[in-house]
């Protein structure tokens, strides 16, 4: 009884261990939460979430958090996401997390100089979940379709 | 310029409320803020952004409170018990943000315009929002299934 609790556990453990952690940096609570709302139906049900309110908070965090992904705004009060994108890939161990850009900064001047600095990916605002979704499959890899697409106005508690 | 950004803004008005908060509008371009003000059911919360590039000035957002509410239960997935003042201000405030910046996205897409933080204000503040560096004006009564909510726009041309 005991070894079978024990296997269960590894697995449960190994799937946990594979789940995504991201950073989500946004100055605003509402975007910050329905862009995590927005990920978790595009196929990371899964993941884990760290929050930041601007690139400051969000470089103390990556001193004691390692992520897969950083989703960063680009305006924002104290430091805003270029300069985030700056510090990261300065950074020998930082400059290895992609950096995907969620803003409402449209011009293809930003646009470029977001991917020139180093950016993953860029999305702007106001945004569709495809956009989310083609996005992080882009620079994640393929998603698998977990049935939770669909069901993307689901309450998520933040 | 002032029919060009008429257009940009109206077409961001309608792709970001359809969006992001799932709501049909109509607008009505000859309306002022007066008629707002007399239909409201409860008490306007107010944004306002700054920008600078080839045209300097600030749009300002009214939105009467109850329509709020339903923007940010739709927009964070809350149930309506849930909403606190603190969501309902973000909500605002990321909504004149996304405007903002898709106004811009929407008239030139080549020129770069530089967003402030987005701030709330009072009413007597909006009102009297169109000071003499900036003569040019224009107002958007936004009728949607909840009510009618107001944006207004005041810039200079450099």
């Amino acid at each position: 009884m005991m070894q079978v609790k024990t296997l269960i556990e590894s697995v449960k453990n190994a799937g946990e261990a594979m789940a995504y952690k991201m950073l989500v940096v946004d100055d605003s609570l509402p975007m910050r939460s329905i862009i995590i709302r927005t990920i978790k139906a595009s196929g990371f049900s899964n993941a884990e979430f760290l929050q930041a309110g601007n690139g400051k908070e969000a470089l103390e965090v990556l001193e004691n958090e390692w992520v897969d992904l950083v989703v960063t705004d680009y305006n924002m009060p104290d430091m805003n996401g270029m300069e985030l994108i700056s510090e990261m890939k300065g950074d020998d161990i930082l400059n290895a997390i992609p950096v995907l850009v969620i803003t409402t900064e449209g011009s293809q001047k930003k646009v470029d100089e977001f991917i020139e600095r180093g950016a993953a990916g860029y999305i702007k605002k106001p945004f569709t979940p495809e956009a989310i979704r083609t996005q992080l499959a882009k620079i994640l890899g393929e998603v698998e379709d977990d049935g939770s697409f669909e069901d993307s106005n689901d309450d998520v508690d933040f | 310029m002032t029919e060009a950004l008429k257009t940009a803004m109206t077409t961001s008005i309608s792709e970001v409320l359809e969006t992001m908060f799932f709501m049909t509008i109509d607008l009505n371009e000859n309306a002022t803020a007066d008629e707002l003000l007399k239909d409201r059911g409860t008490p306007p919360i107010i944004s306002r952004i700054g920008f600078r590039g080839k045209l300097t000035g600030f749009f300002i957002f009214m939105v009467p409170e109850n329509i709020l509410n339903t923007m940010t239960e739709t927009f964070m997935g809350l149930d309506v018990d849930a909403v606190t003042e603190t969501h309902l201000q973000g909500t605002v405030l990321e909504a004149i943000n996304m405007i903002a910046g898709n106004t811009f996205s929407n008239l030139d897409d080549q020129a770069v315009f530089d967003l402030d933080i987005p701030e709330l204000i009072d009413m007597n503040t909006a009102m009297a929002s169109c000071p003499e560096n900036a003569p040019e004006g224009y107002f958007l009564l936004v009728e949607t299934f909840a009510g009618k909510l107001g944006l207004k726009v005041c810039f200079r041309s450099e």
